[in-house]
């Protein structure tokens, strides 16, 4: 009624507003209604009656009334839809011209609508959790050079100054290109020379498995990177070459080229500087990955060590500053992917390097009733040439069975010289060595149900060490006296090892993420050691001394049974273990065999509790018993260097001992306040000490068990970040005791106790602004009692100061300053190091410029104490020089 | 028959009245980075409630072993998510999200909301049964894709998303660093239920307007990267920006410009 009068309107309307002239919008209105009443929240849409596309849309009203506002005239439909209702269509034409148009409309209703209607997703959705995704143009402002540079701005990836990558407090297991590991733990070389344009993606898996089988069965908590390039960047070679020169022949030479493509990858690589810098980093981890509690993972602490070496001292310093090197590195690195199931991965490594080392240093030795002073004024050339190669097939049987098998070679060859003045006497040490290693190892995986996976892996090493060592003098005629002609001396050595090993592994998780693993396995490892000393008159060999030639012959076969069970109970983790070891051993030195067969268990159970958001503890018991190696058991003397001879004890030995460890964590890493705090405690109820014999031209050392030694160590951490001056004070407190005990000069078992102290003091800023300040202070004091007490405090302060003016500018200032307590002249040391870099085009061409040792500082004496006396050491160290760097990208 | 006239008018008209009142209720599966939650809307015609539940975040695998004797405890075990119930009226361009620290700490935040410039494309999936249209639209920051079906006449869709012409079944971020995904996974229509859509009138009482919302939790943000600098180790540069990691990554009060 009330309708037929509005519509009877509305047509008046309608046909009034066709004589108005308007060219271009149209008006649709109406009514939704069903036979009872007017229809609420209809939703209607126009669409083009053509290309479907939609026009306009709109909802009904409460009257049920709706409009509709359209630009074009054209040919339209019109659905509504109505919960409820079938859904209807309305073909619409418009007249031209026309500016308004009424279309009601009538909705049937659905019967079954008046029932609850349940509809579901047949299984829930997949997510990938363990994968998260970081698009890198989000993250990225233009001041990033390298991968690494790249990584530093991804939101809880932290890199340090080493180049180590983590993910909070993590390190991660390995940075992968495209899904594909080209350096392992080796991933260094990658993120500090891959440059970061081409990558669009940084994924970061977590709860990693590097057996992909393995993945939800083991109980992994690694984590690795993934770099995703961009579409350009694929299948085109690509790289950088960064030149820098400086005075005094100064100079850096670096290159990168790759090509990433679907099927293969190319990485070449090459470092050549005189710098200090020590491009092969990490390739220590690409010869011999070493992984712990990984399943497959046996023999990777197979290797043989040296009987003797001419290296630097590891100081406590930075060590590129004594480092006087000529290092070429060249590195090639190819992955293969001939079919979809089978992988094959190349490297191929080269590295030269001549380094030299100077050092003066004053040892006085006063122990026992002996008292010498030694002055050595020591120069140290190392010539080396390490060739590598490793081989990878991954073969993927099914979805479920994979057969990996890697071979390596590696062959090293060293000469080393050392120019020394040994109290006046001129004296001239050559050591040339070689390194050969050859590694097989193969391994099957099936998963052979959802949560359970057996590992099958044999292994094979056959590693030798040959060393020929030469002293041009005669130092020990104390200890033969009979031969007064003799003026040099020489020793032949070779060490060589071989180690073949099977080992089943069954990882089972249960269905309440109770995690079992079962191993069986046998591990053989044969050691021959053979040393010849001779004396010499010019080149005539006057005699080899009895009790200074070794023919060792050690074998040590293991079997083993392993077992270890993961239980979670909600916050509250238990780790337990049982390993149970038979030996078979043999040893024979010098023609004299004999044989053991130990059983031995080692235990252990560990608890992980998170008692709330904020408190944590962990803390594991263990006891162990460890094997001898070949050179604990060698019966006659080696030459270990041009005053010091060893002997081992002769005899089968395994040591015992007990070890507790404890964490605490209060606050979270990202909190104002963090504190963590961890104390290690172990007790060697066997342990190996010496009795030694010290003279001012030698000493004579030789192998001795000794029962029952301890071991404590507690550090703690703080952090609290200051909200007034945004900078975080960090607290380092440590305390170390240890003790031994030992026999030198025919003394009494004496025991020597060592305490060290050290507390340091950091405040960093956080600031958002150009400039940040770092600076820190810590000191060390070391105490040494035997029958006297010696003690000594030093102190390492720094300053570091950054700069970051734009994008295109940014300089790093760094100083440092050592304080050494004992010395009582020359006793600190300042050190002033700077960088900087401008871009001149971006993404293209660079220039820096970085300046080291600024003050010039030409030597640098550190002082030391042991149980026998006191020593001060000088050390050369590089002089200041400014490099200027010029970077380009293609 | 007059009366007899009015009363079938006012009887149908009471029907009419229930029917229009059906609600109904979607539950969607959201995901972005770790997290992955169930959220759920339940609409009738008029109002909107879409709510989550306190979300935690399991990270199980926090203690590590790093030797044989060693274990070192890492980042944060457990991350615990705000629960959030948005409320979306069909008239208006004015949301209000209620945001629960715990059960009787809440903050309520009032969005006037841009314009959503949804485009329509002509291409179809089907969503659970239904026959969804796709349309784009650039919001606050972000490129979002939706997925909605007439059949279900509804202006609304998970979290903020809605003025389509019909019930929105899944949405997606494209091209952000860190993509949400919401995808309807049950839908019960018509859901029978008494609760009222509403927005409490108690809660409406603490009102913060979004733009002071943001400057806080900006603030808030800038301090923990602030944290995080600062505990970088030395030698290192580093100096994070901070970034809107969320759909929403520029504001209308804001210029176009990077915010630092």
């Amino acid at each position: 009624m009330g309708n037929t009068t509005k519509s009877g309107i509305a047509l008046l309307i309608t046909l009034l507003f066709n004589f108005i002239p308007s060219f271009s919008q149209t008006t649709i209105i109406g009514q939704v209604r069903d036979s009872i009443g007017v229809i609420n929240s209809a939703s209607l849409v126009l669409k083009d009656s053509l290309s479907k596309s939609i026009i306009a849309f709109t909802y009904s009203d409460k009257n049920g009334d709706y409009k509709l506002k359209t630009q074009n005239n054209r040919n339209f439909i019109l659905e509504i839809n109505s919960l409820g209702y079938s859904s209807e269509t309305v073909p619409i034409k418009l007249a031209p011209n026309q500016s308004q148009l009424r279309v009601d409309v009538y909705m049937r209703s659905e019967a079954e609508s008046l029932n609850e209607v349940v509809i579901q997703a047949e299984q829930p959705i997949s997510v990938k959790k363990d994968t998260i995704n970081f698009k890198t143009k989000y993250f990225v402002d233009g001041t990033e050079q390298t991968v690494e540079d790249l990584l530093k701005k991804i939101p809880g990836l932290n890199v340090d100054s080493e180049g180590t990558i983590k993910l909070g407090n993590q390190e991660i297991e390995k940075l992968m290109v495209d899904g594909d590991d080209l350096f392992e733990r080796g991933y260094k070389i990658l993120s500090k020379n891959m440059p970061a344009y081409p990558i669009e993606e940084v994924e970061l898996l977590k709860n990693y498995s590097n057996n992909h089988l393995l993945k939800g069965v083991e109980e992994s908590d690694k984590v690795a990177l993934n770099l995703k390039l961009d579409e350009k960047s694929k299948r085109i070679w690509f790289g950088n070459l960064e030149s820098s020169i400086g005075n005094d022949s100064f100079y850096q030479l670096k290159g990168n080229l790759m090509n990433f493509g679907k099927k293969n990858k190319y990485y070449f690589l090459t470092n050549m500087n005189s710098i200090g810098y020590n491009a092969t980093g990490d390739i220590e981890n690409l010869i011999r990955p070493f992984r712990i509690n990984e399943p497959a993972s046996i023999g990777d602490n197979q290797s043989v060590s040296s009987l003797l070496n001419l290296s630097p001292n590891t100081l406590n310093f930075k060590q590129e500053r004594t480092n006087f090197n000529n290092a070429e590195l060249v590195s090639l690195n190819v992955i293969f992917k001939p079919t979809d199931k089978l992988k094959i991965k190349t490297l191929g490594f080269f590295n030269w390097d001549e380094t030299d080392f100077f050092r003066n240093s004053t040892e006085i030795v006063n122990v026992s009733g002996t008292n010498f002073t030694n002055i050595e004024d020591y120069q140290l050339q190392n010539n080396k040439r390490i060739a590598f190669g490793k081989l990878d097939f991954i073969y993927n049987i099914s979805k479920t069975k994979m057969l990996e098998a890697t071979t390596k070679y590696n062959n090293g060859d060293f000469n080393d010289n050392s120019n020394l003045l040994f109290n006046g006497n001129s004296t001239i040490e050559n050591l040339q060595h070689q390194n050969t290693l050859f590694d097989q190892k193969i391994n099957y995986t099936n998963k052979f149900k959802d949560n359970k996976v057996f590992l099958l892996t044999g292994r094979f090493i056959d590693e030798k060490t040959p060393q020929n060592y030469a002293i041009n003098q005669f130092f020990y005629q104390d200890l033969f006296p009979s031969f007064n002609n003799a003026n040099n001396v020489k020793q032949q050595s070779t060490n060589q090892m071989q180690f073949a090993g099977v080992n089943a592994h069954l990882l089972d998780r249960k269905e309440n993420g109770h995690l079992l693993e079962l191993q069986l396995g046998n591990e053989y490892r044969k050691d021959i050691l053979s040393s010849t000393f001779s004396l010499l008159e010019n080149n005539t060999v006057l005699e080899k001394p009895m009790g200074y030639q070794n023919q060792t012959n050690y074998i040590v076969n293991d079997l083993y049974f392993k077992s270890k069970y993961r239980l979670k109970l909600k916050d509250f983790g238990i780790v337990a273990k049982l390993n149970a070891h038979q030996l078979f051993n043999q040893l024979e030195n010098n023609n004299v065999s004999s044989k053991q067969s130990p059983f031995f268990i080692n235990p252990s159970l560990g608890f992980d509790w998170e008692i709330d958001n904020k408190n944590k503890i962990s803390s594991t018991y263990s006891y162990n018993t460890t094997k001898a190696k070949v050179l604990d058991v060698f019966s006659d003397f080696v030459l270990t260097g041009f005053r010091s001879f060893n002997q081992g004890t002769g005899r089968f030995n395994q040591l015992e001992a007990s070890n507790v460890v404890f964490n605490y964590q209060l606050g979270n890493w990202s909190d104002r306040f963090f504190a963590n705090t961890f104390i290690l405690y172990s007790k060697n109820h066997d342990f190996f000490s010496t009795n030694t014999a010290i003279e001012q031209n030698f000493m004579q050392a030789e192998k001795i068990l000794i029962k029952d030694r301890e071991f404590i160590s507690v550090n703690s951490k703080l952090d609290y970040y200051f909200k007034f001056m945004s900078s975080n004070l960090k607290v380092d407190l440590g305390y170390t005791q240890s003790e031994f005990k030992n026999i030198v000069n025919n003394s009494n078992l004496r025991r020597v106790t060592s305490n060290n102290y050290n507390y340091g003091l950091e405040l960093r800023s956080g600031f958002k602004g150009v400039f940040n300040y770092h600076l820190g202070t810590k000191w060390t004091t070391t105490e040494i009692e035997t029958t006297i007490s010696n003690s000594f405090t030093d102190n390492v302060s720094f300053l570091d100061l950054s700069f970051v003016f734009s994008d295109k500018f940014d300089t790093q200032i760094q100083s440092e300053r050592y304080y050494f307590g004992n010395l009582q002249t020359d006793n600190t040391y300042y050190f002033l190091d700077f960088d900087a870099r401008y871009k001149l085009i971006d993404n293209k061409l660079t220039l820096g410029i970085t300046g080291k040792n600024l003050f010039n500082t030409e030597r640098f004496r550190n002082f030391s104490i042991s149980d026998i006396g006191t020593s001060t050491t000088e050390y050369r160290l590089l002089p200041r020089f400014v490099l200027l760097k010029l970077e380009y990208r293609f | 028959m007059t009366r007899i006239t009015f009363l079938i008018v006012f009887f149908a008209s009471v029907i009419t009245a229930l029917a229009q009142n059906e609600k109904v209720k979607v539950s969607y599966d959201l995901s972005y980075g770790v997290v992955n939650n169930t959220e759920t809307l339940i609409a009738d015609q008029e109002n909107a409630k879409y709510s989550n539940t306190f979300v935690t975040v399991n990270n199980d695998n926090n203690v590590s072993q790093e030797s044989e004797n060693q274990y070192s405890v890492k980042s944060q075990k457990v991350i615990k998510l705000d629960k959030i119930i948005t409320y979306q009226q069909k008239s208006k361009d004015i949301i209000y999200q209620v945001h629960y620290k715990d059960k009787n700490k809440f903050l309520t935040v009032r969005d006037s909301l841009p314009q959503f410039d949804w485009k329509f494309t002509h291409e179809k999936k089907e969503i659970l049964g239904f026959s969804c249209t796709k349309a784009t639209c650039s919001y606050r920051g972000s490129k979002i894709i939706a997925y909605f079906t007439q059949k279900l006449s509804y202006p609304f869709g998970p979290w903020k998303f809605g003025k389509l012409p019909g019930l929105i079944l899944e949405v997606y971020t494209e091209d952000s660093s860190i993509d949400y995904h919401w995808k309807a996974t049950q839908i019960i229509y018509p859901y029978i239920d008494n609760i009222d859509l509403s927005l409490d009138i108690e809660i409406k009482s603490e009102i913060i307007d979004m733009k002071e919302y943001v400057t806080d939790r900006d603030e808030k943000i800038n301090e923990r990267f602030k944290i995080m600098d600062s505990r970088s180790p030395k030698g290192t540069t580093v100096k994070s920006k901070t970034q809107r990691l969320g759909v929403e990554k520029i504001y209308e009060w804001e210029t176009q410009q990077n915010q630092e």
